[in-house]
Order: structure tokens, then C-alpha cells, then sequence
């Protein structure tokens, strides 16, 4: 994949002194790019700080771009090296703890007889938890596919491995995920 | 049911196999009831994937936006990032990207910057002031080419330089400075006078990068700033043009690198000697500079017995103050 037309002019534009080509360049991806650390960092306040550093570092960075992937890949590589640089410094502070003040304790797996949609948004919310407790080189792919729905090409640019790591590490993920939410499947299922 | 099948079966629903795979897994589901147990819980999780809460950080265009046109620091919060939430940011936010985009870039432009700049003397050391004096040992400043000049009216506030032999040479190959020229200066005339020479204090501080933001909110809290004498970014991105056009030879790109490269800013502001002294009080309480026990008396009687000499010929009644700030690479490099 490689930088659009468009982009290649608004980039020129940018290393030609235009602002507004900056905010151009970057509007289509900041607000995604926004919800893909949030849900990699578990943190919408670590996601601001990671997301004000990415776009630091492409403004200041551009002109090192050079169109060999797509400005969307390599905007998300800086990104989400970021975001793991930031996990592992402030790992102590952005833990499962948190996550259970900010989202309630973690639901039970034993539950009452409830409705689909009720049980729907239960199953949502361990899902949620789960793949926080999803290691780091499992969640990225994850989220990367999932939550910005990247194709394996573009997650292997992205997190600088191969498409078939990447569809090994998708499916292991999933399975990680899976097993969190199996009680939940069964009560779900035609059976219950 | 083989590792590899259920690999299958995960890329299938993420239409990432050929036609010959995807016939192979149609046929292994339609005999394996295990298999199709296994897809459809799968499915069932993508779909469980768009209850997942949206985060939004509000107004980001509007932060985006000033981060390309802010050619100085402004440090005001204003973005929400809490999906749901209405409560504003308490962090600076993308405010304070412009004004460290602006900082960093004219950095990096400036690295290569020409032979024949003249070198600026550092402070005199008679006169350096208490902060410098106590401050952390940084990397020598005396052949660091300041080429940023101080309006004489005052209206300081912003901007950063660099740079010296050793950050050139560790860099060049990483973050190109403007096209040297004939005379070595001409893409910086309007930064031709030597900025310490005109500082009547000069600050020094070491941060990594992660603690730049709130440094400079802390230098700077609002936003109330004068525009940067370098004319801001306009100035700079011809240079930076030509910086990219001599970079083509490069093998790649830089990005895993950029965290191991220092960088050296300054940073100037005008403000009274009770401001310059509560600053200080700020900087040291917050570790940016060196405290000691005495630290506030020492603060106390520099305040009244220099600064408020220093300001007696100013009709502005306040003091020139030079924040010369190194940046170092957070400790932790990015992972491969």
C-alpha cells in the first residue's frame, strides 16, 4: 500500500509551510487513531498523552516519510509504539484495578436467567475486560483488527511482523478471548 | 480440529483466505460440528467487538488544527477524551503539541546550521543565576549555536534552537537541518544575534521527552503569548523542503529512532523578578531543578537583590529569561 495522491499533496504542502494541510493530512485518521489507543492502553487519559506524542512525531518526522507504506500505517506505527513504550513505563499504574473502578467489579460468570440484549451487553463488558488482560502483542492485533478493522496486511505493517503471524496471533487472541466468554456463549446458545 | 483448521476458520471470518482455502474450510465446517461451534462463537464475538465503548476525543480537529498553525507555546487543556464525558481535560493536550512542533522542528532545521553562525558565550558566570547555578550538569552549551534573537521591546515567549557538533554528528543521517549555504547563515537572518548575550537569566533543565509537556506547561502555563520572532512555521518549512530533498539517500525511515536522538530547545519568556522567583519555587518543587533547604531564601535574596537590579533600566520592568532545556530519549526505547 502506498501514500495517496492526495496525501503525497498535502504532505508536499505541509514541508512546503502550509498548516492547514497538516490538519487536512491528519483528520480523517486522529479520531480513530484516538479509540484504537484508548482500547489498547485501557486509559482515554494515556491515550491523549500517546496520541499528542504521535502527532508530535509525524509533524516533526514528516519529512522522513517516505511513502513506502501508506501515511495511514505509518501514522498507526508510530502510534502504537508509542502506546507500548507507554505501557511498559506506566504499567503499574494502568492496571485491571482501575479498569474494575472505572467499569464496575468484573461481572460474574455464574448469572441469572437474563434476556439476549442484556446478556449481549454482559457479554460486551468481559469481552472489555478480557482483552485487557490480553498481552501486549495479542491486544494490538486484536484491537488492530476488531476495533479498526485493519487487514492482516496492514497490522503486519503496522506492528512490523508478517501477515501470518499476524493471523497466528489473531486467532490465538480470540481463543484467549473465547474461553472468557464461553459461560456466556452457552447461556446464549438455542440449548439454554 | 488442528491448530492450523482453526486458524482457518479465525481467517476466514476475516476474509483473508484464497478461493482453494476457503472452499477447504467450507467443506471442513459442513462435516465438523466442532468447527462450526467455533465460528459461530467467533462470530458472535466480532459482534460482541461493536458494543465495545467509542472513545472521542472532543474537538480534535480544533487541537489538530492549532498544532499545524501555533508558531509558539500554548498550553491551554481543552480536550475531553472520556467517551461520555463532559468534564474537560485536565491534561494540556494537543495544545501544547503546536508549540513543541514548532520548538522541535525549527530544532531539527537548525541542526545543520551553518559554520560561520557565531557562537554564543554562555552566561556569565558571574552573573549566572541561582537555578543555573544549582541546576543538573548538562551537556556544555558554549559551542551550541544559539541563532535566535530577542525582540527589544520584549514579546519573547517561544521558540527553540540548537545545536552542537555532537548532536550534529549523532543526527545528520536522521533529521537533516536547512541547506548550508554560501555564507553558512542565510536561511536564519532573522536569528542572527546571540540570545544568551541579551538573557539577563539563563535557566538550564534535563528532561526526557515525556516530561517536556508539562515542563513547558509549567514555564508557560497560559496561553497568553506573543508570536514567535522567527515568524513561526512558514519560515521554517522551506528549509525543512530542502532538508527532505537531501534526505532521499536515506535508507529508511526513522521512526524507531527518533526516541534515541537528544535534542536541545530554548525557550524564552519575559516575566517580573516575584514571577521569575515563583517559577523558580515551581521548577525546583517540582524537581526540574535542584532544591536544597535553603532553597527559598536563596530565591528570596536573588529576587531582591539582582533581578530587581537587573530590571531597573527596563521600562518593561521585567527580565529577559532564557530556558535552555535538553531533551533526552525516554528511558525506555520503543519495542521492536
Amino acid at each position: 500500500m502506498t501514500v495517496s495522491q492526495d496525501e503525497q499533496d498535502l504532505i508536499r504542502s505541509i514541508l512546503a509551510g502550509s498548516s492547514d494541510a497538516f490538519e487536512r493530512l491528519i483528520s480523517p485518521y486522529s479520531d480513530r487513531l484516538f479509540n484504537t489507543l484508548a482500547h489498547i492502553l485501557r486509559n482515554a487519559e494515556a491515550a491523549e498523552d500517546v496520541l499528542q506524542d504521535a502527532l508530535l512525531q509525524a509533524f516533526v518526522k514528516l519529512n522522513t516519510y517516505q511513502g513506502k507504506s501508506s501515511f495511514y500505517t505509518w501514522l498507526y506505527r508510530i502510534a502504537v509504539n508509542l502506546a507500548f513504550s507507554y505501557r511498559r513505563r506506566e504499567r503499574p499504574t494502568i492496571s485491571m484495578d482501575n479498569q474494575k473502578s472505572e467499569h464496575g467489579e468484573e461481572p460474574q460468570s455464574t448469572l441469572e436467567a437474563v434476556d439476549a440484549e442484556s446478556l449481549r451487553v454482559e457479554r460486551a463488558e468481559i469481552l472489555h475486560i478480557a482483552i485487557g488482560e490480553l498481552t501486549e502483542e495479542f491486544r494490538a492485533v486484536i484491537v488492530l483488527r476488531e476495533i479498526e478493522g485493519c487487514d492482516y496486511e496492514t497490522i503486519g505493517d503496522i506492528l512490523a511482523i508478517s501477515p501470518g503471524t499476524v493471523r497466528s496471533r489473531i486467532h490465538r487472541g480470540r481463543l484467549q478471548l473465547r474461553e472468557k466468554l464461553i459461560p456466556l456463549f452457552k447461556q446464549n446458545s438455542p440449548a439454554t | 480440529m488442528s491448530e492450523i483448521n482453526e486458524e482457518l476458520i479465525s481467517a476466514y471470518l476475516d476474509h483473508e483466505l484464497s478461493t482453494e482455502e476457503r472452499d477447504l474450510v467450507e467443506v471442513a465446517l459442513a462435516h465438523d460440528p466442532k468447527l462450526r461451534q467455533l465460528k459461530d462463537e467467533l462470530e458472535m464475538m466480532h459482534e460482541d467487538f461493536g458494543l465495545l465503548p467509542v472513545y472521542h476525543a472532543l474537538d480534535i480537529q480544533h487541537f489538530v488544527r492549532k498544532a499545524a498553525n501555533q508558531p509558539t507555546v500554548q498550553l491551554t487543556p481543552k480536550i475531553s477524551a472520556n467517551p461520555g464525558s463532559s468534564a474537560p481535560n485536565k491534561k494540556l493536550w494537543l495544545s501544547s503539541v503546536v508549540g513543541i512542533a514548532a520548538c522541535l522542528l525549527l530544532a531539527v532545521t537548525l541542526i545543520n546550521q551553518s559554520d560561520d553562525t557565531k557562537p554564543l558565550a554562555m552566561t556569565d558566570s558571574a552573573s549566572l543565576p541561582l537555578a543555573e547555578m544549582n541546576a543538573p550538569p548538562t551537556k556544555p552549551l558554549a559551542s551550541r549555536q544559539l541563532t535566535m534573537e530577542l525582540e527589544k521591546d520584549g514579546a519573547m515567549g517561544g521558540l527553540a534552537i540548537q545545536e552542537d557538533a555532537g548532536i550534529e554528528d549523532a543526527i545528520p543521517s536522521k533529521v537533516g537541518g536547512p541547506p548550508k549555504t554560501n555564507n553558512g547563515n542565510a536561511e536564519v537572518k532573522s536569528f542572527s544575534a546571540p540570545l544568551q548575550n541579551k538573557a539577563d537569566e539563563t535557566i538550564r533543565i534535563t528532561v526526557e521527552q515525556k516530561q517536556l509537556v508539562r515542563l513547558l506547561a509549567t514555564i508557560e502555563p497560559t496561553s497568553k503569548k506573543s508570536p514567535v520572532v522567527n515568524g513561526g512555521l512558514p519560515e521554517l518549512a522551506e528549509a525543512r523542503k530542502s532538508n527532505a530533498a537531501n534526505e532521499v539517500h536515506q535508507p529508511k525511515e526513522l521512526v524507531p529512532d527518533f526516541d534515541k536522538v537528544s535534542t536541545d530547545l530554548a525557550y524564552a519568556k519575559e516575566c517580573t523578578p516575584e514571577e521569575l522567583a515563583s517559577l523558580i519555587r515551581q521548577l525546583k518543587n517540582a524537581k526540574y531543578l535542584p532544591s536544597s533547604e535553603n532553597a527559598d531564601a536563596e530565591i528570596n535574596n536573588k529576587t531582591r537583590d539582582d533581578y530587581k537590579d537587573q530590571i531597573k533600566n527596563k521600562q518593561s520592568g521585567k527580565l529577559q529569561v532564557l530556558f535552555l532545556i535538553s531533551v533526552k530519549p525516554d528511558l525506555e526505547s520503543d519495542p521492536k
